[in-house]
């Protein structure tokens, strides 16, 4: 629990404060990651209207300090946040009850309903297969395959070394595929 | 590690598809960074919800009663408790308050015959027979749960009883009536 760190610690200790510039600039520039942003608060929430919310609440505390210092590495600042505001809403769900969240799966248009029941089958079993990761292995797989960063880039962000971002994806993988073997074979069959 | 790679490509297709339309969505509306309104914690206690829900219950307990009793007047009062405890120890007792109170309760006050009666009985008489009758209206007077109880000696209403009937003032009483019956 101690990950989930408060945000006023995650703001404040950022990498080493540079002199202050435009805020425009800092904000335009943190902006380019929102794509990116929204992508891990989907891998970790699973509905894209809470990951939007999440999304704007990122920006939010962002902006709301990148006035005062701004970081040397600001994508690996916003996804910090991005990640502990994640955790935050998983928490206060968590204390509301189970939730079902909608499904975002696209279907192409040749698809027939059956196939498109049958993605969304396997999504959600991929979901709840995220779900029940060890957070430290959900953090290097949602970076890794929802907001699409380098080894190299999750090491920053999570402040571990690159070998262990390796090795923990490895694992992370390997969980996430035995658990929905087991749950696709077992509703196939 | 290799085994994984390929098993590893149908999910990660899956998680590519999932995110692209989440993301169609995302671009589909504007972004404002910073425009989400602050979360307010939800209140344990809404006052409009609390009122109306007592609102609601007081209605149907006053509804509930109203149909039990079949009406406002008939609410529970001191005469029907004087008549269940009428039999019990305290009740029972010589010379106690509550002997004769229900008997006085139950009598129809609103009886347009006996509020005649009544008025008639009431008009000032010469005599002790006019002090008796007067008691003997007193005695059917609608019943007060919160006057003040006159303690009496059984004895002196049994000697007051046979004055009456040794004076016909019943008798009187009784003739009397029948002519205002007649009357009204």
């Amino acid at each position: 629990m101690m990950q989930v760190a408060a945000l006023e610690i995650e703001v404040t200790a950022m990498d080493d404060p540079v002199p202050v510039r435009e805020e425009a600039q800092v904000r335009q520039d943190l902006l380019a990651f929102k794509d990116k942003v929204f992508c891990l608060c989907m891998g970790f929430v699973g509905n894209s209207a809470d990951a939007r919310d999440l999304a704007q609440e990122t920006f939010a505390r962002a902006l709301a300090h990148c006035g005062e210092n701004r970081p040397k590495n600001p994508q690996a600042w916003i996804m910090r946040i991005a990640r502990n505001a994640c955790l935050d809403m998983t928490r206060r769900k968590k204390s509301r009850g189970p939730q079902h969240p909608i499904s975002e799966f696209t279907a192409l248009d040749r698809d027939t309903p059956e196939i498109r029941a049958g993605r969304e089958e396997e999504i959600r079993i991929v979901r709840k297969a995220i779900r029940r990761l060890p957070l430290r292995l959900r953090d290097v797989l949602v970076l890794r395959e929802y907001a699409e960063l380098s080894y190299q880039e999750i090491a920053q962000t999570l402040r571990i070394g690159s070998g262990t971002v390796m090795s923990r994806l490895n694992r992370a993988r390997r969980a996430v595929l035995r658990f929905y073997q087991e749950e696709h074979h077992g509703s196939k069959r | 590690m290799e085994a994984n790679v390929d098993p590893w490509r149908e999910i990660a297709d899956l998680i590519d598809r999932e995110k692209k339309g989440a993301l169609e969505e995302f671009h589909g509306r504007p972004f404002v960074p910073g425009g989400l309104p602050a979360r307010r914690p939800a209140p344990l206690f809404r006052p409009a919800p609390a009122l109306a829900a007592a609102a609601l219950l007081l209605a149907a307990g006053l509804a509930s009663l109203w149909l039990l009793r079949g009406g406002w007047k008939s609410a529970p009062a001191a005469p029907e408790w004087n008549e269940i405890l009428a039999g019990t120890f305290l009740y029972g007792r010589e010379g106690s308050p509550e002997e004769g109170t229900s008997a006085a309760g139950a009598v129809p006050v609103s009886a347009p015959y006996f509020t005649a009666w009544a008025a008639v009985l009431q008009r000032p008489a010469g005599g002790a027979e006019a002090g008796l009758e007067r008691a003997a209206v007193a005695a059917v007077e609608p019943f007060d749960p919160a006057a003040p109880v006159e303690r009496v000696d059984p004895g002196e209403v049994r000697q007051k009883i046979g004055r009456m009937i040794r004076a016909g003032a019943i008798e009187r009483l009784l003739a009397r009536m029948e002519k205002i019956n007649k009357e009204v």
